[in-house]
């Protein structure tokens, strides 16, 4: 695939540049983050993993605005958006999907979409509500517009949140385990979905999770981070071409890339568990 | 036409499986539990009627004496009373959520707001609301504004409450949400903030509104001027003893009908929660 291949060299959408992050807990000072350092180049997909409570949510929240670094720097495109010292600013050029649903609970499902771009003063309120429309019914979820959230599926909920984030074009979407508390078919569902938007007009995407399977079905990258303090370990490349179908979960290329980013992870994931043992013997 | 007919018999058919099938279920379920229902209230009135009897209950009435004398009472009386004492209530209520609401808002929502007001009001909150009465009845020109004022007293603790938790424990979520899809802060919290907190909120105003009519009828029992706690009071003072009852069940029973009240605007100002 030619757009894998330019993309590899393409400008960078996102760029982690030696981010650490240290605070205070009742157990004294803790080191989240260490000097971490990541490129994601623009319109490509990056999926970042690591055992749980290794840190990858801390540096995707300093990524966002929501939480800042005690050392290193972040730029977006040409821009530092992040630095020890700098205030918080989280804004539309960064949307998050978050792990738990962020979609308000009190708007209906057309509100939600369309509260981005007129907040943003992109739209006037005509506007967005035909342009959330059109966006809805391009991804086939008609019919729910005025239903509000808590009376759609979670596939649904997760679904619109996606399209919410994506409807102020953001430079970068962040994916903070979007699909952890969804089953097993859902969640295909949901990665299929997301596929086929990416396919559709690659975006730049920083998604972190701990599903092997997922981040190797859906990246570009996967990046593996160390057990707390997080540092990035290896970043694997992941050249099966796209479109992506699910005959590629059983390809020869995709078990080898499982069976090397499994090793890497399982490596942390036992530090992590004998770090766990020691501060609980403590 | 054949396969037309044929799949309108079997829809008829399904319907009145439907239907018998919903007979059936009423049968076993609703129409036992029913049953089961008039059996404890008929067991309320037999243990009452019966408690009435013990030799050191004679001026207990039963339960067909308080029929008795609810059906000679003027109606007219009775509707005054009752008028009185929803106004006054509805009154104390309306101004303890003009007030509470928005200060409970800003202590929840400004680090600096509560450091400045939520020290008051936590000195007087363990004082319970009738210890007020004394001081309610020197302070105030008219047997009116203590009335109201008591009711407001009273329902003002748990809407502050309540709103300062609802406000300061939102999801995060819901905040960095608002924030990265650009809203200000104070579209945020008209958008955000308040909305998330409002369940909270009308649980504040549903406990306040019971606190509302034990308030009122301790304040007309004092103050002796009209309203249903006064009557029921004046009916032991002048020994007709069944119209007590008769002022009770009509205080539980407004104050239910005034907590079906909040709960219905509840419904009406949060149609997403269902």
């Amino acid at each position: 695939m030619t757009a894998a291949g330019s993309r590899a060299e393409g400008p960078s959408a996102l760029t982690i540049d030696g981010v650490g992050k240290v605070y205070m807990s009742r157990q004294g000072w803790v080191e989240a983050v260490e000097a971490c350092t990541l490129e994601i180049k623009s319109g490509s997909f990056y999926v970042l993993v690591g055992p749980s409570g290794c840190g990858k949510t801390t540096l995707l929240n300093i990524v966002a605005g929501f939480d800042d670094p005690t050392s290193g720097q972040v730029k977006l495109g040409d821009q530092v958006i992040a630095a020890k010292g700098m205030s918080l600013k989280p804004g539309p050029d960064r949307m998050v999907v978050f792990q738990h649903g962020g979609l308000f609970p009190w708007m209906t499902v057309l509100d939600n979409v369309c509260y981005g771009p007129i907040r943003q003063g992109l739209l006037n309120k005509q506007a967005a509500r035909e342009a959330a429309r059109g966006m809805l019914a391009k991804v086939g979820l008609t019919g729910i517009e005025d239903a509000y959230p808590g009376s759609i599926s979670s596939g649904m909920r997760r679904r619109v949140e996606i399209i919410r984030a994506l409807i102020s074009r953001p430079k970068i979407l962040l994916m903070d385990e979007p699909f952890r508390a969804l089953d097993a078919l859902t969640k295909s569902v949901m990665h299929d979905f997301l596929l086929t938007l990416y396919d559709i007009e690659p975006y730049s995407v920083f998604f972190i999770t701990h599903d092997l399977l997922e981040a190797i079905y859906l990246g570009d990258s996967v990046a593996v981070m160390t057990t707390r303090p997080g540092r990035i370990k290896h970043v694997f490349q992941v050249d099966i071409p796209r479109p992506r179908s699910h005959k590629v979960l059983a390809s020869r290329e995709f078990l080898k890339l499982k069976n090397d980013v499994t090793e890497a992870v399982h490596e942390e994931a036992v530090k992590a568990f004998v770090a766990g043992e020691r501060e609980l013997a403590r | 036409m054949a396969a037309v007919d044929h799949h309108g018999l079997e829809a008829t058919a399904s319907a009145a499986r439907d239907q018998s099938s919903l007979w059936s279920a009423w049968l076993k379920v609703a129409l036992p539990s029913f049953l089961l229902r008039c059996v404890s209230i008929c067991g309320f009135l037999l243990i009452w009627s019966l408690v009435s009897m013990l030799p050191w209950a004679v001026q207990l009435p039963s339960p067909l004496a308080a029929l008795r004398a609810a059906l000679k009472l003027d109606p007219a009386l009775l509707v005054s009373d009752m008028t009185l004492s929803t106004y006054r209530v509805a009154t104390g209520f309306t101004l303890a959520a003009i007030v509470g609401i928005p200060t409970g808002i800003v202590i929840g929502y400004s680090q600096i707001m509560r450091d400045l007001l939520f020290m008051p009001i936590e000195l007087f909150r363990p004082i319970p609301p009738i210890a007020w009465i004394p001081l309610a009845i020197l302070f105030f020109p008219t047997v009116e504004m203590m009335v109201v004022f008591l009711t407001y007293y009273g329902a003002f603790f748990p809407i502050v409450y309540n709103t300062v938790d609802g406000v300061s424990n939102i999801r995060a979520t819901y905040i960095r949400a608002g924030k990265s899809l650009g809203a200000s802060e104070w579209t945020l919290f008209w958008h955000v903030i308040l909305p998330a907190a409002l369940p909270v909120i009308f649980t504040g105003l549903y406990v306040a509104i019971g606190v509302s009519w034990l308030m009122v009828v301790a304040g007309e029992m004092i103050a002796n001027k009209g309203g249903l706690g006064s009557m029921t009071w004046l009916s032991y003072q002048t020994g007709q003893y069944p119209r007590i009852f008769v002022g009770m069940a009509l205080i539980g029973l407004l104050g239910w009908a005034s907590s079906l009240v909040v709960r219905g605007i509840s419904r009406l100002v949060m149609r997403w929660e269902r």
